[in-house]
């Protein structure tokens, strides 16, 4: 089967990054693609299987999480966390064609690790700023903000808040639909969780 | 004189777009949703009755004009349940439902597959689709390329894809 330019949207489209106006025309192409439908098909049963085989531990503290953490787990991670475990505590030099693996998994929560507060829903004006719950000290934020008039907005911060600059705010259109997420990082670099993506419009 | 249309094949149309749209109906509704077969029989149906009595003149691809049947019949389903919600002590239907977590048998064999993929697979599965890092994102964890996590995720899909047809 000949593949399509458009194939490469389907692993955004799957992860729900896609704008809705982008994924509206992506979903009218796979339906006259016999290609593009093909490739989606595999691609979502893959990417239904890894979330139904790592489902997310649930937020809790994580010493006490950490057994229980790996019940949950199917075996394929749990096995792999244990390497990681190893690894972390064996230090460097023995896996250090692995530096900068990825931390244990029970350590790591997706969707609501991090409480996104504002703005979300309807807003009045163009928000001064995107906050969140602070997660604990150290921790480094990366935050993202898109939609029409606003290509791409990426800042790293270690406050649970980042003012948006004039710039950005003068571009937020009325009306039109943005979505931002904060994902969090540790002190040691490695990723530990992120907000749901919370979407946002400007009153008319 | 003005070439003729190709009539369509209504049995190849239900054959090709039957998949196209229970997948659509289904990521709308969500798996576990019941409705989703009924909803897709009926968006079908109503493809169908709509190309023989002629609605379809051939302006737009069949693929288009079927999309569009299927996206106002998943907007009237909500339109209802809403309605229907209104009256009773439910939750509400949410606009995106959440991780589709059907458990089908293809996802118990790819599970399983899975399982026996290298380290170097599993981790860049697990940062790109589970923890839904960006690919630039995955890349800086493993110390690899954008391409090269694009490489890995597509040759992990191949080998699952081997060990499933076994």
């Amino acid at each position: 089967m000949h593949s399509c330019p458009w194939e490469n949207q389907i692993d955004d489209y799957l992860l729900k990054r896609l704008e809705e106006s982008e994924r509206d025309r992506f979903e009218e192409h796979y339906f006259n693609c016999a290609a593009c439908f093909g490739a989606l098909e595999g691609r979502d049963l893959l990417v239904r299987a890894v979330k139904a085989a790592g489902a997310p531990v649930p937020a809790a503290e994580p010493a006490r999480r950490r057994e229980a953490g790996i019940r949950i787990l199917r075996p394929w991670m749990a096995a792999a966390a244990g390497v990681l475990v190893l690894g972390i505590v064996a230090g460097p030099g023995l896996f250090h064609k692995r530096a900068g693996w990825p931390p244990p998994i029970e350590d790591t929560v997706r969707g609501g690790a991090i409480v996104a507060v504002a703005p979300r829903g309807d807003v009045p004006e163009a928000p001064a700023a995107l906050e969140w719950k602070p997660l604990a000290d150290g921790i480094e934020y990366s935050v993202t903000l898109s939609g029409p008039g606003v290509e791409w907005f990426g800042e790293r911060t270690r406050q649970s808040k980042i003012d948006l600059p004039e710039k950005i705010r003068g571009a937020l259109r009325p009306g039109a639909d943005y979505r931002w997420q904060v994902k969090a990082f540790a002190p040691q670099g490695y990723f530990t969780g992120n907000s749901e993506t919370l979407t946002f419009r400007i009153a008319r | 004189m003005k070439p003729q249309p190709t009539p369509i094949d209504l049995d190849e149309v239900a054959r090709e777009f039957r998949p196209k749209i229970s997948f659509k109906v289904r990521r709308a509704l969500g798996g576990r949703n019941p409705d989703w077969e009924d909803v897709t029989n009926e968006i079908l149906a109503q493809a169908v009755e709509k190309i023989r009595s002629g609605e379809f003149r051939g302006d737009s691809a069949v693929g288009t004009f079927i999309y569009i049947i299927t996206v106002r019949r998943i907007a009237d389903y909500f339109r209802k349940k809403t309605k229907i919600l209104k009256f009773a002590p439910e939750p509400g239907i949410p606009a995106e439902p959440g991780e589709d977590a059907e458990r089908s048998e293809d996802v118990e064999r790819m599970i399983a597959a899975l399982g026996t993929l290298k380290p170097k697979y599993k981790d860049v599965l697990r940062l790109y689709f589970l923890m839904e890092l960006t690919r630039e994102e995955t890349a800086q964890r493993l110390g690899i390329s954008p391409a090269a996590v694009s490489e890995r995720v597509n040759y992990a899909q191949k080998l699952l894809r081997k060990k499933l047809k076994r």
